[in-house]
């Protein structure tokens, strides 16, 4: 970081913090978290070369380098002035008062993108660059310890933070355990530590942890207690603290915030003359010292806390000192000797804290270790979240499956369950459901339809609800409602079972069960005298189909018609014939099954019908509609008879129709469809049953 | 040729108000006070384009002055017929000097040529408007120093010409500014 020539716009800025004005820094910065290097290396350098700044001559090498990589016109190389060495820096910087605003607004910064850092404010006294703002300039110091995050990205993140809470200041983001500039040396000499999230590492999995809590406490206890991470979190307490004031907390922390919070709850840095002393090896300390009262005040401070720090240190140092030996070499030659003493105090401040929390490079290995334990909390969150979404979500698919079941075992008299239930599960009971607004229903429904029925429990639920639009849809949700959810479609069944005597097809579905279904099937029936005894043997296999133990029984036979039936319901063309069939046929169901495999669908989609009249009918139909209370004794064949005598002469008239159609087959559906005022196509028999209903 | 350069870039600077960024304004003044003619050379044509900013004929000839017509990107400048007319709204304020007007007006009092200090406010934005001084660039540069150490972290110092057109920008200005000294010389001499 240190050594500018080292390469990252970053570390150019770190080089050049002090040399601009703060603002200027502050923008090159944005600009550098943005990408836009070529344009702040621009700008600094034309500030540089307009100002004639003097700088050292790793400095300006980095930057001459810089400007040539950004491919700027300026030409520092010869527009500087001639490089200089320096020896330390002439800023001066001093503790930040104890109701420094910055340090309330980096507290109020969130814990996360600091997550193994350390953060420290310090005051700097004198002016930056040719045009200064107001002193004594807030300069928050960042320690990096753990180097997975950009640098670049943290400062520009915490200055707009600061900037946006109405206390802008410099933010100076350096490695924990790299050399540092003499400008931030001389910073962290005096700064307090605002907050320490080197544990934040840890801290990021207490964040989840909390998130998680409600569901997996147990898991990140377990966690919690053995790492002991949690009560090391100082960032969430800083924040608690915060409200009060930073300094207290700095104390708590470090060894040197101790002093230094003394100093700064007194709001005057007192000095202690051995202190001073021994802070003497640092030129800028003596030089504070010498300029002014202030400026004494602040080297005396960071003399202060530099002495009491350098026994540390230098243990602390020793380690560290390999690590910044190499890298320092360049730094440290441009640099007098009178840097190490600083970088070695920032070592033992480094140190210090760490000892204090755990070592620093315990620390910067910790985040590793430690982030298993957030895993495992974020793990146990989601899992058991997912798991109750998981089940509530599932839930409704194993309804339909569930519902599906019972259905199939009239699905097995009817039809082969296999083929009916692709086709009823995929197109019907997804669209239908869904736009009748009753999902569940809509899924009983699709049961039903497996069973080979669906169709003409299609076309009958469609005429009760939306009968036009969804067609089959709602007619398949009708019909599941009834057998599966009863209760939510009572009121549908009622309204079905009017329109059901005077459409044959719904009758006889609810022959058996409902007496709407059994008008129904009564006007089929008689309508259909010949088609209809063997629609009637479909509508009786259906039927017991419907009834539940019934189908079973039926199932075999049935199935084979079933299959036929099936292919029949997947072109569609079945819901619409088959209720027609239905109605006609309603004595002759097992005749044409056997014969004719285009009736056999016909009357499977029937049977839908039935199942919804028929649970619906037992349930609901039953009670709304008395014409089919009188048909419950016409049970299949005998219904035929009982539903002519209680049909009215429209229905009669209507029963012939269905007659004549059931011997031109197909089409007599249709024909019963229009009559009903519904479409010719089956998936518009959800029209004839809206005629129905109206 | 350095004061007519600087006096040219010193006079497209005063033109572009309102047109660039004030962060960017004040900044390039800075280089120019310090005598970074050669500084705005090299980054103003750049900074036109960046934020494209069309110049006038006449503006194109300063620039040309300020920065020299071999520059790769002075060709490049978007051209304008007429400057843009100006959408800020200045407010002269309730008329209270604090103590970055009274440094101000400490500085301006003491130099050469200047006749009157004026001040606006744009939004929240001072604007302070000097009319006639000799060496303008540096004056604007020591106001807009002034004015940063008072707080300022944008400082718009215009300096004006004592005679000749001012933009629309300078012109709506001085009409929403309230005057906080005249020069008696000029005062005496009108």
């Amino acid at each position: 970081m240190e050594d500018p020539t080292s390469g990252t716009t970053h570390d150019l800025l770190l080089a050049l913090a002090g040399r601009v004005d703060d603002d200027l820094l502050r923008w090159a910065r944005e600009l550098v978290a943005l990408g836009e290097d070529a344009r702040a290396v621009e700008m600094l350098t034309a500030s540089l070369v307009a100002a004639k700044a003097v700088l050292p001559p790793h400095v300006r090498s980095a930057l001459v380098t810089a400007a040539h990589t950004a491919r700027t016109d300026l030409g520092p190389a010869a527009a500087l002035p001639p490089p200089e060495p320096e020896d330390g820096t002439e800023h001066r910087f001093a503790a930040p008062a104890g109701d420094d605003p910055v340090a309330g607004a980096v507290l109020d910064f969130p814990a996360r993108p600091l997550t193994g850092c350390t953060v420290l404010l310090a005051r700097r006294l004198t002016p930056a660059g040719t045009a200064p703002g107001p002193l004594p300039h807030p300069v928050v110091l960042v320690r990096v310890h753990d180097r997975t995050r950009r640098a670049d990205v943290l400062t520009y993140q915490l200055a707009a933070a600061l900037e946006r809470a109405g206390a802008p200041a410099s933010v100076e983001v350096l490695p924990a355990d790299g050399p540092i500039p003499a400008y931030h040396a001389a910073a962290l000499e005096v700064a307090v530590e605002l907050r320490d999230d080197v544990t934040d590492e840890r801290p990021w999995r207490p964040e989840p942890a909390p998130r998680p809590q409600p569901a997996p406490p147990p898991e990140r206890h377990a966690l919690a207690q053995p790492t002991e991470l949690p009560p090391r979190r100082r960032a969430p307490e800083p924040h608690p603290l915060a409200a009060p004031s930073p300094t207290p907390r700095l104390a708590e922390e470090t060894d040197r915030a101790g002093d230094l919070e003394h100093r700064v709850v007194e709001g005057t840095v007192e000095d202690t003359p051995a202190e001073d002393r021994a802070a003497e090896d640092r030129a800028v300390e003596d030089r504070a010292a010498e300029d002014s009262a202030v400026e004494d005040r602040a080297a005396e401070d960071s003399a202060a806390a530099t002495a009491r720090l350098r026994p540390a240190e230098r243990e602390l140092s020793t380690e560290p000192a390999h690590r910044l030996d190499a890298p320092r070499e360049r730094y440290a030659d441009d640099r007098d000797e009178r840097d190490e003493p600083a970088e070695e105090a920032d070592d033992a401040r480094r140190d210090v804290p760490e000892e204090a929390r755990a070592e620093p490079a315990v620390d910067a290995d910790e985040p590793f270790p430690e982030p298993p334990s957030p895993h495992p909390l974020a793990a146990p969150r989601p899992v058991p979240v997912d798991d109750g979404r998981r089940p509530a979500r599932p839930t409704p698919l194993r309804a339909r499956n569930e519902r599906p079941r019972p259905t199939v075992t009239p699905i097995s008299r009817s039809a082969p369950k296999p083929i009916p239930l692709v086709k009823r599960n995929g197109p019907n009971p997804v669209p239908r459901p869904l736009p009748v607004g009753e999902s569940r229903p809509p899924l009983r429904r699709v049961d039903d339809e497996r069973d080979g029925f669906a169709p003409p429990q299609d076309e009958r639920p469609e005429p009760v609800r939306d009968a036009p639009e969804r067609r089959e849809t709602p007619a398949l949700e009708s019909l599941a409602d009834p057998l599966n959810g009863p209760l939510h479609q009572p009121l549908l069944a009622p309204l079905l079972d009017p329109t059901r005597p005077e459409d044959g097809p719904l009758g006889r579905a609810d022959d058996g069960r409902a007496d709407d279904g059994r008008a129904d099937d009564g006007q089929a029936d008689d309508g259909q005298a010949d088609n209809g005894q063997a629609d009637n043997g479909q509508a009786e296999d259906r039927r017991p189909d419907d009834r539940g133990s019934d189908d079973a029984v039926d199932g075999p036979a049935a199935r084979q018609f079933d299959d036929e039936w099936s292919q029949e319901w997947l072109s569609g063309t079945w819901a619409m014939a088959p209720s027609a069939l239905d109605e006609p046929a309603g004595g002759r169901e097992e005749e044409r099954a056997e014969d004719e495999p285009d009736r056999s669908p016909r009357p499977a989609p029937r049977p839908p019908a039935r199942h919804r009249f028929s649970d619906a009918d037992r349930e609901r139909s039953d009670e709304a509609e008395e014409p089919a209370a009188p048909d419950a004794g016409r049970d299949e064949t005998g219904m035929r008879s009982d539903s002519i005598a209680r049909l009215s002469d429209a229905d009669r008239q209507l029963l012939a129709r269905l007659q004549a159609e059931l011997l031109e087959g197909r089409r007599q559906r249709i024909g019963r469809r229009i009559t009903n005022g519904v479409p010719t196509n089956g998936s518009h028999r959800g029209v004839p049953p809206d005629d129905y209903s109206a | 040729m350095s004061g007519a350069r600087a006096a040219a870039c010193h006079e497209l600077l005063l033109r572009l108000a309102g047109r660039l960024p004030d962060e960017l304004l004040w900044r390039m003044r800075d280089w120019l006070a310090d005598g970074g003619q050669e500084v705005l050379a090299s980054t103003l044509p750049r900074e036109l384009l960046r934020h494209r900013a069309a110049i006038t004929d006449d503006e194109r000839e300063l620039l040309e002055t300020a920065v020299g017509s071999t520059h790769p990107l002075v060709d490049a400048v978007h051209p304008a017929a007429e400057p843009p007319p100006t959408q800020a709204e200045f407010e002269p304020g309730n008329g209270a000097v604090d103590t970055a007007a009274l440094a101000v007006l400490a500085v301006v009092r003491g130099h050469p040529g200047c006749v009157e200090l004026r001040q606006s406010w744009r939004g929240g934005q001072r604007i302070v408007l000097v009319i006639g001084a000799e060496r303008p660039w540096e004056l604007a540069g020591t106001l807009q120093r002034v004015m940063r150490a008072h707080g300022d972290r944008t400082p718009c110092v215009e300096v004006l010409p004592a005679h000749g057109e001012r933009s629309s920008y300078h012109q709506a200005a001085i009409i929403g500014s309230r005057p906080l000294w005249r020069s008696a010389t000029a005062l005496v001499g009108a």
